[in-house]
């Protein structure tokens, strides 16, 4: 008899364990919100939530234009956003792909590449940049109204510990915050989906080094919309001819 | 509630489909004095290898597959009538199905796919499950990552109910949940304590972006625990399997392994050669080993060679070209550093450290002990060398990658907690 109490006392403890666990199981996944949000949202609706409709893998601007238009190919699409392409969204195995691209996801008016001191005269991307064939004009953001150079700018990026210079130039002159300086370089490898994009000037005084809050580039567009019928637009995010 | 009740009538179907089979049958089978998940196992094992071969098969199987679910359908009620079971609910049963379900709320919940889901695995998927064959996958990147988890993914996403594309993903939590239950079956511990060690195994592994995201690692981990779970009957027998069978079904598995993932193909690997050289098998159960994983490895190969394969999602080309002693050990420091940094992430691998750490210095060396060192040995060394040469950007893929690389060979270690609960059953019964 008194075993039987012992057993029963444990089967309490084991009990009280097991509904320990699964309390800290259900509250630590959110059970009841995430039961409560597929009783309130439909599949598609959260679909949309997730992947946005004109942001990050824009799914909804994607299931609309598939719905609305009867496309015969498996479009090209251009995200801006560092993401796997957005094609898995609509993709159709028995279909062939376009050959050009027809969607353009993200798309931001203004190509820019900012770069932020790191240490030694070297400044480093925060962005990334992708979809770009060159670049327009440099500008310096400083500290104070104008500052004066003479020095080598250098624009490099190191894929698989490989040095790319991108672009070299050297500037001679006096120059004021928010200017632009025209460069007109054209070149694709100031694209980077993974690295980083390093702006190094040579010689730089520690001074003036310190003046300078951030320096943006100002980079062309590979596909400038401009040019082509839009048939559909939403927020940034556009279907072409 | 329509999906709630999809929900929960996928993973019915599921653990109905996979519990019955023509096998149970044959009385002749030893696995089958096992309990239920280990008759399931067997049948999981059979069932997948089935949809493996007709993967390859450009044929429009819609009645092939019907005919299959109806025929498991039919035996599982002829059965329950047959032993008069209708009413009889068995508890791990039960909660393996709820334990799904709330895993599947989760999934319903998130949906978000992973990188290389978006970027492939689910690419892959739509090209079944708009009945385009094998072949066709050539147009999808990453031809030569296997296809199986696609493949398993839209099947379950068609059927039965063909509504929405995260039915499909169900059967990976199903298969998750269901080979940690398999793993703690037959352990002589009382039911509420097998419970506990159930729920406290799903608690330290599961992770919405690790495990069910699209990814195929935990496919890998599943069929990893299953593998092992087996391996340690080849140790301890006291339900007198048939050891034929238990290689069979570590064979099946490991088939699997090897269309699931690449690098699985080189843990199946390690795991029977662990087996080989501290398992006390007879010859004819090596060469069984031995033949076995060659016809694993030379049936990949010929799908390999008949497609016309490349390896072109690695760089090894590039990598073994530049081979150079101060280049290997800077990427090996790399390497150890993310090794270190993501088995302190992994809570498995903390957890279970101190258990791994406790057998060693408890216990006189034997084969279980020397079983678990080799597999270890060999799977971490296996990393350093696959991180090391697959990519030129060592960094970057072990940063990306290498955290789910562990995890898919975590579930072995748990084959130290069976050993630790055999060596001291009086003191966790």
């Amino acid at each position: 008899m008194p075993k039987k109490i012992i057993k029963n006392k444990n089967i309490k403890k084991y009990i009280l364990i097991i509904f320990s666990l699964f309390i800290i199981f259900l509250i630590y996944n959110s059970f009841p919100q995430k039961l409560n949000n597929i009783l309130k949202n439909n599949y598609q609706s959260r679909l949309i939530e997730i992947y946005g409709y004109c942001s990050r893998d824009s799914y909804g601007f994607l299931q609309m234009i598939k719905n609305k238009y009867n496309i015969e190919k498996n479009p090209i699409i251009v995200n801006y956003k560092v993401l796997p392409n957005s094609i898995w969204t609509i993709y159709s195995p028995s279909k062939k792909f376009d050959i050009k691209p027809t969607i353009f996801l993200n798309y931001p008016e203004n190509l820019n590449l900012v770069l932020f001191p790191n240490n030694n005269k070297i400044f480093v991307n925060k962005n990334d940049i992708q979809f770009s064939n060159g670049i327009k004009s440099i500008s310096f953001v400083l500290k104070q109204d104008s500052i004066r150079l003479d020095n080598n700018i250098t624009v490099y990026k190191i894929p698989n510990s490989k040095k790319i210079k991108i672009f070299e130039k050297k500037i001679n002159q006096t120059i004021t915050s928010g200017e632009k300086i025209d460069l007109n370089f054209t070149t694709e490898n100031i694209n980077s989906r993974w690295e980083k994009i390093y702006l190094e000037i040579n010689n730089l005084d520690k001074n003036i080094e310190d003046k300078i809050v951030k320096i943006e580039l100002q980079l062309e567009h590979k596909y400038d919309l401009s040019k082509f019928q839009i048939l559909e637009k939403f927020e940034n995010c556009y279907f072409i001819k | 509630m329509k999906e709630i009740i999809l929900i929960f009538l996928q993973i019915i179907f599921l653990a109905i489909f996979f519990s019955n089979t023509f096998l149970q049958f044959n009385k002749k089978i030893t696995i089958n004095s096992l309990g239920f998940f280990g008759k399931t196992s067997m049948n999981l094992i059979l069932i997948l290898n089935i949809f493996l071969l007709l993967s390859f098969i450009n044929i429009d199987l819609k009645i092939l597959y019907l005919i299959f679910f109806g025929i498991n359908f039919f035996i599982f009620i002829f059965n329950k009538i047959k032993n008069n079971t209708i009413y009889k609910l068995n508890i791990y049963f039960l909660l393996l199905i709820f334990l799904t379900f709330l895993i599947s709320i989760d999934l319903a919940n998130n949906l978000y796919l992973g990188w290389d889901a978006k970027f492939f695995w689910y690419l892959k998927s739509l090209n079944f499950y708009e009945n385009q064959n094998f072949e066709n996958l050539k147009n999808i990147p990453a031809f030569d990552y296997p296809h199986l988890g696609s493949y398993l993914w839209q099947l379950f996403w068609k059927y039965p109910f063909n509504v929405y594309e995260y039915h499909g993903r169900i059967f990976y939590v199903f298969l998750y949940t269901f080979s940690i239950f398999l793993l703690f079956e037959n352990l002589e511990i009382n039911v509420l304590k097998k419970i506990i060690l159930i729920l406290l195994t799903i608690l330290i592994t599961y992770s919405y972006n690790i495990n069910f995201s699209g990814n195929q690692e935990i496919l890998v981990f599943s069929l990893i625990i299953i593998a092992t779970k087996y391996s340690f009957y080849l140790f301890y027998n006291e339900k007198k399997i048939n050891r034929f069978e238990i290689i069979l079904v570590i064979l099946g598995a490991s088939n699997l392994l090897a269309w699931t993932k690449n690098e699985a193909l080189f843990f199946f690997l390690i795991l029977i050669f662990s087996l080989l050289l501290t398992a006390k098998l007879k010859n004819n159960e090596k060469i069984i080993f031995i033949l076995g994983s060659l016809l694993i490895i030379i049936f990949k190969s010929l799908i390999f060679w008949k497609f016309q394969t490349v390896l072109s999602s690695f760089e090894f080309q590039s990598t073994f070209g530049e081979i150079n002693l101060i280049n290997i050990l800077n990427k090996i420091k790399v390497i150890i550093f993310y090794l270190t940094v993501y088995i302190i992430q992994i809570p498995i691998y903390l957890i279970l450290a101190p258990t791994i750490f406790v057998i060693f210095f408890n216990f006189k060396i034997d084969s279980v002990k020397l079983y678990i060192f080799y597999f270890a040995l060999l799977n971490f060394l296996f990393i350093v060398i696959a991180f090391l040469f697959a990519m030129q950007d060592v960094e970057w893929q072990a940063r990306v990658g290498m955290k789910r690389v562990l995890f898919e060979t975590s579930g072995f270690y748990l084959i130290s907690l069976l050993y630790l609960i055999k060596k001291s059953i009086k003191f966790f019964k």
